[in-house]
């Protein structure tokens, strides 16, 4: 058992718990009133259905970073993460304050963009 | 005694050594961060807790007009979206960014800077949640939900709506964020000899949390989508049709969120049981398999939120809902059997653990109640859901944070926390939160409707009312009390040392605090053969003591140990 419970199939055992439920779902869905479909729970269906496929993706990512190996090293410096929230927060202030703010927050995001990947580029 | 499985020299740079307000807000440390969104959420539950206390001086008598109805409707939408989104939600995601990477034998969280800018997100949507209240129409007051078409730009026209519309998008993509990397952390990122059933109780709890997390959000991203559509255009989504698939999507993360809310807290009730009794954690096994198939099913049960809409599949939901209560059992029976044949030590700590177990219960119970949708119709929008939901947020969730930060509170700072305060803060919050939500039933059952900002004196709604808000003063006092014992902690710094309770779990093999690192050459990973790894290494201790002992009454020489030799 110990062997047999990896990370990937923990993630792998959870998608498919889902896919389950949601399956039941479905069977719901086709017996809705006097025999007919059920629109209100296909609706329900779906959403659902997306949500168990993103666990299955949730699953294979974990499953692909399996062998990637990661020394112990400082991560390079965060400020531009920093940034970016700001320049994002700003943006959506635009839905209350008008488009300004949506121009305000483009120079933010671009700096920490540059932020980003200057150093990167540089020789 | 300990056979280190690994002990390398991390780096350790000087910036991240210092203390400075600029080095804690951009460090990559995911103890820092850990600590900085838990710190973050217990200033927003002050802030949430403060606009209660104001609703139930309101509310504490008939005809009271110490807001106005807009503003009531305000104050009780920002309470609604902070205590779950700002509040709770962070702190479950927060303990488990800071003791995942610990409790797992890794020397960082994975993804580092993105679980930092996870917390800005965080606090960063935070900041534009209450920016509403400054604004000149006020706070959104659409409710925590924002049912469309009540929060498009027609029916909730000032900026708050679009402010919290906003807020809530960025909050939620922090919480993708860091659930992500600590659920990287503990499925990918484990120390050598440390299994997925070698894992304490507390790390499942955030792995499932985590993939809740991550299945569930990304619906009230495109349900804030929406929102924000209706808002620059208000019959961008004309139609009932897309009013249900807004509550679809709103509850497919409202419902799951309630669990996310709900699992650290019960591993922290787990480890505070398994210290405090000094026992192994009971049915282990059994309880992580309980946690897989709750959590999978609690994704399954959005739609017992909109029975009375006429537009869900009733019987499923149904169905699905009731059916929680067997893995809910399980834990249950974990708990009691933990507790069973221990040596109880009642510590703060302990005490809100096992205040957690009954009051979740109620909680729990009502939940059942309400999943039978002939029960729903009647109850549905009465104080018996707010009744029901404070019992599982409040008396369960928050009591069993409680748990836990007496808990880890020394492993964090390094400091002991009074224990005689700490008492009194258990006292005061158990009384008050029992005598707050039980007239929450009654009033729920004689009729009185949520979302009201005053009541006429005929209702008799008065006494019970009354009582609530006496409770909610007791809250609130309890409150005072922790910050004045987190204060003197702080001001005394009595030593707490790496395991001042004989706890079980690897974050107490390192130093308190922990290094940048987690573990170093003084403290490195101990060889880990179960869930308890500490309790291993004591058990192995005292066997050894007793045959010396016994060897020494033979007069014959027992040969050296293993890891002595």
């Amino acid at each position: 058992m110990n062997r047999f419970l990896s990370g990937t199939r923990v993630a792998f055992t959870w998608a498919a718990f889902n896919t389950v439920l949601a399956s039941v779902l479905a069977g719901f869905t086709a017996s809705g009133t006097e025999g007919s479909a059920n629109p209100a729970g296909a609706e329900a269906f779906v959403i659902y259905a997306s949500s168990a496929a993103l666990t299955f993706l949730v699953a294979l990512a974990i499953w692909a970073g399996r062998r990637r190996v990661r020394g112990i090293s400082e991560p390079p410096h965060p400020a531009s993460m920093v940034i970016l929230a700001v320049g994002v927060a700003m943006a959506w202030t635009s839905l209350a304050f008008g488009a300004w703010a949506a121009y305000l927050a483009t120079p933010v995001v671009l700096a920490a963009l540059i932020y980003e990947f200057y150093p990167r580029i540089r020789p | 005694m300990t056979a280190p499985v690994k002990a390398a020299a991390y780096p350790s740079p000087a910036d991240e050594d210092r203390d400075g307000l600029a080095q804690w807000l951009l460090s990559t440390d995911h103890k820092r961060i850990g600590l900085l969104t838990i710190g973050t959420s217990l200033v927003m539950f002050l802030f949430n807790g403060a606009l209660a206390l104001t609703m139930r001086s309101q509310l504490a008598q008939p005809e009271m007009h110490v807001l106005s109805p807009q503003q009531y409707l305000q104050f009780v939408t920002m309470h609604g979206t902070g205590m779950i989104a700002l509040t709770i939600t962070p702190l479950a995601i927060g303990l488990g960014v800071y003791l995942v990477p610990l409790q797992v034998g890794a020397p960082r969280i994975a993804a580092p800077r993105s679980t930092l800018l996870g917390y800005w997100l965080y606090a960063l949507g935070a900041l534009l949640l209450i920016g509403g209240f400054v604004t000149p129409t006020g706070g959104a007051d659409s409710s925590w939900w924002g049912y469309t078409p009540l929060s498009n730009s027609i029916y909730s026209p000032g900026y708050g709506q679009s402010l919290w519309t906003g807020g809530v998008f960025l909050v939620a993509c922090g919480a993708i964020l860091q659930g992500a990397t600590t659920l990287w952390t503990a499925l990918r990122m484990r120390a050598p000899h440390v299994t997925m059933l070698r894992v304490p109780v507390f790390t499942w709890t955030s792995i499932v949390t985590s993939l809740m997390v991550l299945a569930g959000f990304p619906a009230l991203l495109l349900a804030m989508g929406e929102i924000a559509a209706e808002r620059i255009d208000p019959h961008a989504f004309a139609g009932n049709g897309w009013n249900v698939l807004y509550e679809n999507l709103f509850w497919f993360y409202g419902h799951p969120v309630v669990y996310v809310m709900f699992f650290p807290f019960v591993g922290c009730v787990a480890e505070a049981l398994a210290t405090f009794t000094g026992r192994r954690y009971f049915a282990y096994r059994g309880t992580v398999l309980a946690l897989l198939v709750f959590a999978a099913g609690s994704m399954s049960v959005w739609g017992h939120h909109m029975f009375a809409t006429g537009q869900q599949v009733n019987d499923y939901f149904s169905l699905t809902s009731i059916m929680l209560a067997v893995p809910a059992g399980v834990e249950y029976f974990g708990f009691l059997g933990t507790l069973w044949g221990g040596r109880l030590r009642y510590t703060t700590s302990m005490l809100f653990a096992l205040a957690f177990i009954p009051q979740f219960l109620i909680g729990g119970l009502t939940g059942i109640l309400i999943a039978n949708p002939a029960l729903d119709y009647q109850l549905n929008n009465s104080y018996f859901i707010v009744a029901h939901f404070h019992y599982t947020l409040f008396a369960g969730s928050v009591t069993g944070f409680f748990a836990g930060f007496y808990l880890w509170f020394p492993k964090a700072t390094g400091y002991l926390l009074s224990e005689r305060l700490g008492k009194l803060h258990w006292l005061l919050m158990v009384t008050g939160a029992n005598a707050t939500f039980i007239p929450f039933f009654f009033l729920g059952y004689d009729g009185m409707p949520r979302w009201v900002a005053t009541y006429p004196a005929s209702s008799g709604f008065g006494t019970p009312s009354l009582i609530a808000s006496i409770g909610a003063g007791i809250i609130g006092l309890s409150f005072c009390v922790l910050i004045w014992n987190v204060y003197g902690s702080v001001r005394a710094k009595a030593p707490a040392g790496d395991n001042p309770w004989q706890a079980h779990t690897l974050e107490w093999a390192t130093s308190s605090p922990p290094p940048r690192f987690n573990f170093d050459l003084t403290h490195p990973v101990p060889r880990v053969h179960s869930y308890a790894p500490l309790f291993d290494l004591r058990q192995q201790a005292r066997q050894r003591k007793q045959e010396t002992e016994r060897g020494q009454r033979t007069g014959r020489r027992e040969p050296p140990g293993k890891d002595e030799a």
